[in-house]
């Protein structure tokens, strides 16, 4: 555990994950009623991490191997339905999605809050 | 953190705008009796990637509705012609009923993206207070 430390880092990357998400959310609300606008969402956190060790995965060789967690969230067309007026974001399902990653945002920092108690702990202070 | 500020942005832009689409609105019910008043129409339009502040919306030019006025027949009314009539406004307040309705259900989806944002942000910052 002490070595690479990979549960901070993944904690890291959700939280990280978890506040590009949202700012394509506001982004999304922002321009609910813009004609022409497609809404944008990002690709799923699992997406991003392969089941080996927790380690994520890359998009190119040499990404990714030292200490580095690039946020790797890619931005993509999020669908759904077109209004009248060619826009494609419904408010309620971004909603939808705001509440999800604010729960993924809190379960990164709760994770990552008590491996450092841990730490803390194991060190000696409290 | 960076995208949590941008997503204040994102939503502190979403929220001028319906406010200004507000204002407009307001304007036009004010206006609903005065002769030959048009209703003005907010266009939204987001700025392109590349500018500054890309992905945020703003508010375009304000056009003005180009349907016939409506024909008032008052003959004791100053403005009015030979038969009787004059111009009233094209304003329906139905119309710029439900335009409010929708402006303020915006605006409360920004709100609430702009607080929950604003919570993310305090309570990233809470890991550095212990």
């Amino acid at each position: 555990m002490f070595t690479d430390m990979e549960i901070l880092r993944l904690a890291q990357s959700l939280a990280s994950h978890a506040g590009t998400r949202q700012s394509v959310i506001a982004q999304n609300v922002a321009n609910a009623d813009t004609p022409g606008y497609r809404a944008k969402t990002v690709t799923d956190f699992a997406a991003l991490v392969t089941d080996t060790h927790g380690q994520m995965r890359s998009s190119r060789p040499g990404h990714l191997s030292g200490s580095s967690t690039a946020n790797l969230a890619e931005v993509v067309d999020g669908g759904g339905r077109e209004a009248p007026n060619g826009n494609t974001v419904s408010l309620e399902a971004e909603m939808m999605r705001a509440g999800e990653t604010r729960h993924a945002h809190d379960l990164a920092l709760s994770v990552y809050r008590s491996s450092l108690d841990i730490l803390r702990m194991s060190v000696g202070r409290r | 953190m960076s995208d949590l500020m941008k997503a204040l942005t994102f939503a502190g832009s979403g929220m001028e705008a319906q406010a200004s689409r507000l204002r407009h609105t307001t304007e036009n019910i004010a206006n609903a009796d005065t002769p030959g008043y048009r209703r003005k129409i907010t266009s939204f339009e987001s700025v392109l990637n590349g500018m500054p502040g890309a992905g945020e919306v703003r508010t375009g030019r304000v056009s003005l509705d180009q349907t016939d006025l409506e024909r008032i027949y008052d003959p004791s009314h100053p403005l009015s012609d030979d038969t009787g009539h004059h111009d009233g406004s094209n304003v329906d307040l139905v119309i710029e009923i439900a335009d409010a309705r929708e402006a303020q259900r915006s605006y409360e989806a920004n709100l609430r993206l702009f607080d929950q944002a604003r919570q993310m942000t305090s309570s990233l910052l809470d890991l550095l207070r212990r």
